[in-house]
């Protein structure tokens, strides 16, 4: 009876949140996650890197005096006038100094943050699990105003030309005054929305848990077309030219034309494991990379493979790469870090403390 | 792997969510649903385990008694299982509706944690095992909290673990057979506390949602005892104090039941009680219950 027990309750346990954060690239230093609610800022040297700061801080605490603590981190850093800016799981946003990693402000939201920050003309824009999309001054912290959807935001918001756009787990993907978060116009899909939106030409294209991508009117909201994958979409899409790539989590690939959402290739490139992290371009190469940590490089005109064989990196990977011309850092859950290259040469950056 | 996935995990998710919808997106009166759904659907095995337990409490008596007749060991074991074999029970029936119950409560498990993970990573797991209807996938992501519980997290206000502690406890009261034999009896009356602190223990581990299908998994437990035994036969007063070494008929009694009548059954020669105490099939239930048939069955002859 108590081996059954033991049986039984081997089989359950809580789901510790890993978190996704990809890398970005500042002043020659790779901002990175480097283990779970980790971040690190490195300077790269070939394939090793000299790490130079941590996060979070020995010495540092929130306000109220409580340990920094931020159980993992989905938002990838972004990095504007020295200072890095990023969510955390435990529902803090922190703003850090680049060369110091000390904080320079932090504020608490009422959730988790699954979403990266956007900074814009002076503001820091990020969702938050409460289901609020939150305007924070970059300088001080302070916030300017605050829109609440009807569920969780786990998306990054897109700002551009003073909107700013936001997909919710509300199902709706809303256009928002940037200065004053006063809505401009909102639209209502099947499901909740989980990718970062993209704009090409006037068109917000937008992925969702109901299978579809979809591309709306950036002016109005209305529907222009929809496309219906066999499992959700969570990545960004790329928009080259005339083509939108979408990864999705029923493994697969899909290039479509961003006009009417007709696919582009033959068929879509199967990947065979699901697609959380978005596809980017390595000069002429579209690089994929599954959950399993496989990596693909394909031709974006046909989607047939350029690499003969995939890279396995025997990891997960659920962040977006960092594509630096004909390289990609790839950062897999765990801390472990990567580079690649158009050629489909992959090696692993190997850390160094520098005791900073 | 795949295939269990398949048959069981997959199907209990699915169901669960599609619980979740009918009850307007509030998981934890989904999870409560399902729970009573499946003991329900499970009541033939837990009936089957209730008679079981009951029939193997009847014999005991008898059992102690071949236990003072045989010293011998081997020849005491020969006997007994051959009463129990003439008696028509299986001494390990109320072990196998158990057991059968086991794969539905381990996928239960498994599905409970994939929905109420609570964390990115799980929900695209998730997203691999629901079907692709948009019925389905329109409840993602579940609305986790329940009464004052996120039901991915653990209860840490140890409100559900006492209930699942108190639950499990008055269950187990209920579905321990009486023993003649002092070893099982001191294993018995170690089970009895350590079960439930056991489950008490891993609901303040596990995510509350588990604790809630613990609970109300007991509570249903109980209610079909009750139904099953018949409320005269059960002693509320002393299925709630606790439990003491006893003799079978004092220990039968202390979990609720009357004594079975020792000397009644002492009394029929060693072929004879088994026909007459546990007739096979459906008749032996209500022979149990009314004494008096077993006696006029007797005169007959």
């Amino acid at each position: 009876m108590l081996a059954t027990l033991f049986l039984a309750t081997a089989c359950v346990g809580i789901a510790q949140p890993e978190g996704w954060a990809g890398p970005t690239l500042a002043d020659d230093r790779l901002v990175a996650s480097i283990g779970r609610g980790e971040l690190a800022a490195i300077e790269i040297e070939d394939s090793s890197g000299n790490v130079l700061w941590h996060f979070p801080p020995k010495d540092q605490k929130h306000p109220d005096g409580s340990k920094i603590d931020p159980e993992a981190i989905y938002s990838t850093p972004v990095v504007a006038d020295g200072t890095v800016y990023f969510g955390a799981y435990e529902g803090w946003v922190y703003a850090l100094d680049l060369e110091t990693g000390d904080i320079r402000w932090q504020v608490e939201t009422g959730g988790p943050i699954i979403g990266s920050a956007i900074v814009q003309d002076g503001m820091v824009y990020v969702g938050s699990d409460d289901g609020k999309l939150y305007a924070f001054d970059a300088e001080t912290g302070d916030l300017q105003w605050l829109f609440k959807s009807g569920d969780s935001i786990w998306a990054t918001p897109l700002v551009a030309d003073g909107v700013v756009y936001a997909a919710s787990m509300d199902k709706k993907a809303y256009a928002l005054n940037a200065a004053s978060g006063e809505e401009k116009w909102h639209f209502k899909a099947k499901a909740g929305l989980a990718s970062t939106p993209v704009l090409a030409d006037g068109t917000l294209l937008v992925g969702g848990l109901d299978s579809r991508i979809r591309a709306l009117d950036a002016a109005s909201g209305e529907e222009k077309w929809q496309f219906k994958a066999d499992d959700w979409f969570w990545t960004q899409p790329l928009v080259l030219e005339d083509s939108v790539y979408a990864g999705c989590l029923d493994g697969k690939v899909y290039a479509l034309d961003v006009n009417d959402g007709s696919p582009k290739w033959e068929q879509p490139f199967d990947t065979e494991a699901p697609v959380r992290a978005a596809p980017v371009l390595l000069d002429d190469v579209l690089l994929v990379v599954n959950r399993k940590g496989k990596l693909y490089g394909l031709d974006p005109q046909n989607g047939q493979l350029v690499w003969p064989l995939p890279i396995d990196l025997a990891k997960t990977v659920l962040s977006d790469p960092l594509a630096q011309g004909a390289m990609a850092y790839i950062s897999a859950q765990g801390g472990d870090l990567f580079t690649v290259d158009k050629d489909g040469r992959a090696a692993p950056v190997v850390l160094t403390e520098s005791g900073g | 792997m795949v295939l269990w996935d398949l048959v069981f995990v997959n199907p209990i998710t699915n169901a669960l969510i599609i619980l979740n919808n009918i009850v307007l997106g509030n998981f934890g009166v989904a999870i409560i649903i399902f729970t009573i759904l499946m003991r329900l659907l499970t009541m033939p095995l837990t009936l089957r385990q209730i008679r079981s337990s009951r029939a193997l409490s009847a014999l005991q008596p008898k059992i102690q008694e071949l236990q003072k007749k045989y010293k011998d060991p081997k020849r005491r074991q020969e006997e007994t299982m051959k009463f129990y074999r003439e008696a028509g029970v299986n001494p390990l029936g109320c072990l196998l509706p158990m057991l059968v119950q086991f794969p539905i409560w381990i996928a239960l498990y498994n599905a409970l944690r994939i929905i109420v993970g609570g964390t990115p990573e799980s929900v695209i797991g998730l997203s691999q095992r629901l079907y692709p209807w948009g019925y389905i996938e329109q409840a993602v992501p579940l609305e986790n909290n329940f009464l004052w519980m996120d039901l991915g997290q653990p209860d840490t206000s140890l409100i559900l673990a006492f209930i699942v502690f108190a639950s499990t406890y008055v269950q187990q009261r209920l579905a321990t057979p009486p023993t003649t034999d002092p070893r099982t009896q001191s294993t018995n009356q170690m089970m009895m506390w350590m079960m439930p602190l056991m489950f008490a223990f891993f609901t303040l581990q596990v995510p509350s949602g588990l604790g809630v299908y613990w609970a109300m998994s007991n509570i249903v437990g109980v209610v079909m005892y009750y139904f099953a035994h018949g409320p005269e036969r059960i002693n509320w007063r002393t299925v709630l104090l606790p439990p003491s070494t006893a003799p079978a008929g004092k220990q039968a009694s202390r979990r609720g039941e009357p004594p079975p009548k020792e000397k009644e059954l002492a009394e029929q020669p060693a072929e004879e009680p088994v026909e007459a105490v546990l007739p096979t099939g459906s008749k032996r239930k209500k022979r149990l219950r009314h004494g008096r048939s077993r006696g006029k069955r007797k005169d007959r002859r």
